[in-house]
């Protein structure tokens, strides 16, 4: 494994000149001839039931070519989500494209399709709905209560799941326990804030084929639920891939009004209907699930944990979408999988509401749960004395442990220990300060967070997709076509699969390209998502490039009159081992198979003398045989100014275990985006409702805060441990979710350290800190 | 909605107050807030778009004796990078490195910003506290008359001033100010770039013979339009800066602050958290004024 050419290298990301002057291959830059506009009219009540929609004003203007209400849609009740089966029993269906019930502010309740937006937009303004208003409930513990408002026929309380696990006896635990610690923490709904919109194309033939283009992150998930929403077969649906996606962080990983819309329109106006999110109708479309999460931890002297107690309770919103499945993630490998722990048990309550709907977002869960797990391990280690780290290392596992999710895998290359202590070091942790004892209105602290055990994708979880596919075609000119399915949204995953594909077949990264297709030609892919492309994608593309490897040395050994297994390939030449004077170029191989079987020369037309003629590939479908698991550790310093309850983060040290990096600036890119999420998670984002009508407040960048550049600190140092995963490509894992499951509960620790104030509830504002201090 | 149906970019000042003199055109200067009003559908636009850009004569900045006159053109950049007002009014400097982001501050006009009348607007706490006025131009009897409004009287409401529909800004002007003057801005929000502010506070006083003397003092984001902060202001008038006095000094300022700043929650901060900024940056300014 140590001469690799073009993994572990930062090669140049094929498409960023492309982007830079303006990305012709976002699906926001897609256009047809003859192409509609469409627009919806969304629901000012978050509760209601339509009694009447007149659209004849509407129809009569000028432009407009199509009007739709509930009454000419499908009443096909679907789930949303991409990445499990339309029809899968571990899924709520619970949503139509458009009901008569609206279930919360916003919701779209009729759609129009026009020759231009701006006459959309008019048109919606002439559309008369008669609602009768219904009581609603915002509150997950309101909505739970005797007499709350029914939010879905038959559901009681309004209480959509309520799953639990556990492990031994946790009554007996917490007796063997010698201290026990326990606490509630809490979370706030938060936006992705991908940058390109959702946005979608439809093209619906006469025959009722759909043909759509869309800004989303799976392929093969908006095929088979868009064909679900609309009664038809997936053979009738075919979505093209974009050649790059503006940003998913989760958020596109489920059906959106659009989609469905978009096609139903451009079916009843017989041309291409284009619908584009305004930034509101973004906001509104999905966002993290808030969660309150209660743990009881019990150790014992030496440190040891005995018992591991939690309850969630997550707001699904007016819809059940991801809420049940993302309680599991949460509680699995948020919550109960990272530290040992003899006897633990767990209870989860999914509960709906009339909020807007809650989705997926980069760590599915893991944040919430990290944020409660790490702030009382920072209590423990402060009320026992421990150091945090010491505390870490004496309660997770080490390499070669079975895999706490599955004990049929092992944790093949697994370095949280090295993440923890190197961290440590780098970070300068044993000149940590007494929590609190800093003097000055402008207080410092270090804090440190750990998340040990995540997921390189989705193998051994019931009824998610996790396999993939791939094509690799070879050319005459001795370059290489990589075809897939998965979706490249913006974190390198082209350039990433491009280097796995170059590495094995021997080629230059520059020869290989990014060939994009569409669900008819391309093979099955799971989405981009639970931190899998890497690990994942990237074991298939080296199945397949593997394979298209073989066929031509195969064709390389008759034109050379060798062994296939003495040849070898590298930088684009193939030549004898042992023997490097006998050497042909990729490209020439290609060329003799390729060419015809009668080639004209000095002497007329001579047949080639290759019997084995054609297209030199390679294909590939399979899924890796385990799930292999990144570990963190982060560590910041943070300087609390008492006055005006602002947190700077001064500095962060971010040490994880990837297993190979492929490429080591997209990496880094991932560290530092997801320190900017988790910063913005941690201090200052935080969709904000009118507590009367649900209507967001928060809703445009003005009054929902991110942060900028300016808000990060100027030292992010990551250190990148690269155990060798035997199950991963070139020994990869993954790294994307883990780098935000952790910034907030550092954060929180090191706030804690600075000022000797502790948060149970995020984001931490200046209000708060200044609450907490006394001075309110 | 409506169409805009005549656009025009006059070079000459005449021109422009004559396209306007029917009170019915809009006027588009760096465009920062009138874009996202009309996109966002909180303001219309009329059928007349008037560019005020490429007008000559309502750029720059220049002094005329002791008056200091900044053309209503003049872009937020532009004052950030004056050389002279680095010198003579370092506290307008300090607001406009403050002033939302590179791209914005690019575009903005120091006009458009006294125009639309945000209680957050940037520029405004500072030059309230330089005793800025405005100068307002009209086409009235087939000429240009001008009138010159105090800028603390400039603002009415959110959004709404004084001035007339068919009058245009087209400068603001102030006495260079005395050689012992000092000016310190400060403002916040929960993040500090690119925010609009939770609160600002500007505040300015002559220094001679150890003492305070015409101080004044602005806030933003704490009442419906930005205010000089009169109570402040006569707790402060005269008062000496030596170390036995000055901490009481501080403590009736910052009391009074009470009386000026009657902030309201919204989704931004709580009335709360903006009354205790404003007593903060009171107290941090002072201390700052004090040391120089």
């Amino acid at each position: 494994m140590t001469n690799l050419n073009v993994v572990g290298k930062s090669v140049l990301r094929q498409d960023a000149y492309e982007k830079v002057v303006g990305g012709k291959g976002f699906p926001v830059n897609i256009s047809l001839p003859g192409m509609l506009h469409g627009k919806m009219l969304r629901s000012p009540y978050p509760h209601a039931r339509i009694l009447s929609i007149d659209t004849s004003r509407a129809e009569k203007l000028p432009g407009v070519k199509a009007v739709m209400t509930p009454k000419d849609v499908p009443q096909i009740i679907f789930n949303p989500i991409f990445f499990m089966p339309a029809d899968s029993m571990a899924i709520h269906r619970d949503m139509l494209i458009l009901s008569d019930t609206v279930r919360f502010a916003g919701q779209p309740v009729a759609a129009v399709a026009a020759t231009t937006v701006a006459i959309a937009e008019q048109a919606l303004s002439l559309i008369d709905v008669e609602y009768e208003e219904l009581p609603a409930v915002f509150d997950p513990e309101d909505a739970m209560k005797e007499g709350a408002p029914e939010i879905h026929a038959g559901v009681k309380n309004n209480i959509r799941a309520t799953p639990s696990f556990g492990a031994g006896d946790v009554e007996q635990g917490f007796k063997e326990a010698d201290y026990v610690f326990e606490g509630t923490y809490e979370t706030q709904r938060v936006h992705t804030c991908y940058m390109e919109p959702r946005v979608c194309v439809s093209d619906t033939d006469s025959s009722g084929h759909v043909t759509i283009y869309s800004s989303i992150a799976h392929l093969f998930g908006l095929r088979e639920r868009l064909a679900y929403a609309l009664g038809l077969p997936v053979s009738k649906v075919t979505a093209i891939q974009a050649p790059y996606t503006g940003g998913s962080f989760g958020s596109k990983l489920d059906l959106a009004y659009i989609e469905a819309l978009s096609a139903l329109l451009s079916a009843k106006t017989k041309k291409p209907v284009r619908l584009e999110h305004t930034r509101y109708e973004d906001f509104i479309c999905n966002a993290r699930h808030p969660m309150k999460v209660y743990l009881k931890t019990g150790v014992k002297k030496d440190g040891t944990i005995t018992a591991r107690y939690a309850s969630t309770l997550c707001d699904t919103s007016a819809y059940s979408a991801h809420g049940p499945e993302v309680i599991m993630v949460h509680a699995y490998f948020g919550l109960m999988l990272g530290y040992r722990a003899p006897h633990t048990k767990w209870e989860g309550t999914v509960v709906y509401t009339n909020n807007m709907p809650g989705g997926a977002f980069r760590g599915y869960g893991a944040p919430q749960a990290a944020f409660a797990v790490e702030s009382q391990i920072d209590e423990i280690c402060e009320k026992l004395g421990f150091d945090p780290i010491e505390f870490r290392l004496k309660n997770t596992p080490r390499q070669g442990d079975p895999h706490p999710f599955n004990p049929e895998w092992k944790l093949g290359g697994y370095a949280l220990d090295q993440c923890l202590t190197k961290g440590a070091e780098r970070m300068g942790w044993s000149n940590r300060a007494k929590a609190g004892s800093a003097s000055g209105t402008k207080k410092r602290g270090i804090g440190m967070a750990a998340h040990p055990i995540w997921v390189s994708g989705c193998v051994g979880f019931p009824d998610i997709y996790e396999h993939s596919g791939a094509i690799i075609r070879l050319n005459v000119d001795g370059t290489a076509y990589l075809s897939s399915a998965t979706m490249d949204i913006g974190s390198g995953q082209n350039t990433t699969l491009c280097q796995i594909a170059a590495e094995e077949l021997g080629l230059k990264f520059e020869s290989v390209r990014m060939a994009p297709g569409n669900t008819d030609n391309l093979p099955f892919d799971a989405p981009t998502h639970a931190s899998r492309v890497t690990y994942s994608s990237g074991n298939a593309v080296k199945v397949a490039a593997a394979d298209a490897k073989k066929n031509l040395l195969e064709v390389a050994a008759i034109v050379m009159e060798a062994n296939a297994a003495d040849l070898e390939v590298r930088d684009g030449m193939i030549t004898v081992k042992g023997a490097p004077a006998k050497a042909m170029s990729v490209a020439d191989v290609v060329k003799r198979a390729e060419s015809p079987f009668m080639v004209v020369g000095a002497q007329g037309p001579t047949p080639t003398t290759l019997k084995e003629k054609g297209t030199i590939m390679g294909i590939s479908s399979v899924a890796p045989p385990a799930n292999a698991s990144p570990a963190v550790a982060e560590f910041v310093e943070v300087e609390v100014d008492t006055e005006t309850g602002q947190v700077k983060v001064l500095r962060a040290v971010y040490a994880h275990d990837l297993g190979r990096v492929v490429n080591p600036a997209a990496a880094q890119g991932q560290v530092e985006g997801g320190l900017q999420q988790g910063i913005g998670y941690a201090l200052m984002e935080q969709m904000l409702f009118d507590p009367e009508t649900g209507a967001c407040l928060t809703s445009d960048f003005l009054d929902y805060k991110m942060p900028t550049a300016v808000e990060m600190p100027s030292k992010i140092e990551c250190i990148f441990i690269e155990s060798n995963e035997p199950t991963g490509p070139y020994g990869a894992k993954s790294l994307s979710e883990a780098c935000l499951i952790v910034p907030a509960p550092a954060i929180a620790n090191a706030i804690y350290n600075a000022i000797g104030v502790r948060f149970h509830s995020l984001p931490i504002t200046p209000e708060k800190i200044l609450a907490a201090l006394g001075k309110l | 909605m409506q169409e805009i149906t005549t656009y025009l970019a006059p070079r000459r000042l005449d021109e422009a107050l004559q396209a306007m003199a029917d009170g019915a055109a809009t006027v588009l200067c760096g465009g920062t807030d009138l874009a996202p009003q009309t996109e966002s559908g909180a303001r219309q636009y009329t059928a007349k778009l008037l560019n005020i850009r490429r007008i000559e004569g309502l750029g720059g900045i220049e002094t005329k004796g002791d008056k200091v006159r900044i053309g209503a053109v003049t872009t937020i950049s532009e004052i950030r990078c004056n050389p002279m007002l680095a010198e003579i009014a370092p506290v307008l400097v300090e607001a406009a490195e403050h002033f939302a982001s590179e791209q914005i501050r690019n575009a903005a006009s120091v006009g458009g910003n006294l125009c639309n009348a945000s209680p957050a607007g940037d520029m405004i706490p500072p030059l309230l506290i330089l005793d800025a006025s405005v100068e307002l131009a009209c086409w009235r009897e087939g000429a240009v008359q001008t009138r010159l409004i105090p800028l603390e009287g400039f603002f009415v409401s959110p959004g709404k001033t004084v001035k007339r529909p068919e009058e245009l800004l087209t400068a603001v002007v102030f006495d260079r100010p005395a050689a012992d003057f000092v000016g310190k801005f400060r403002k916040s929000g929960p993040r500090p770039a690119l925010e609009i502010s939770t609160v600002s506070v500007a505040l300015g006083a002559c220094i001679a013979d150890g003492r305070l003397s015409n101080v004044r003092v602005a806030m933003g984001s704490v009442a419906p339009t930005p205010l000089r902060a009169r109570h402040v202001e006569a707790a402060l008038e005269g008062k000496p800066l030596d170390a036995a006095t000055w901490a009481a000094t501080i403590a009736v300022a910052v009391a009074a602050t009470a009386e000026d700043a009657k902030p309201i929650d919204d989704v931004r901060a709580s009335a709360w958290y903006r009354g205790h900024l404003v007593r903060v940056f009171v107290e941090e300014v002072l201390n700052e004024v004090r040391g120089n």
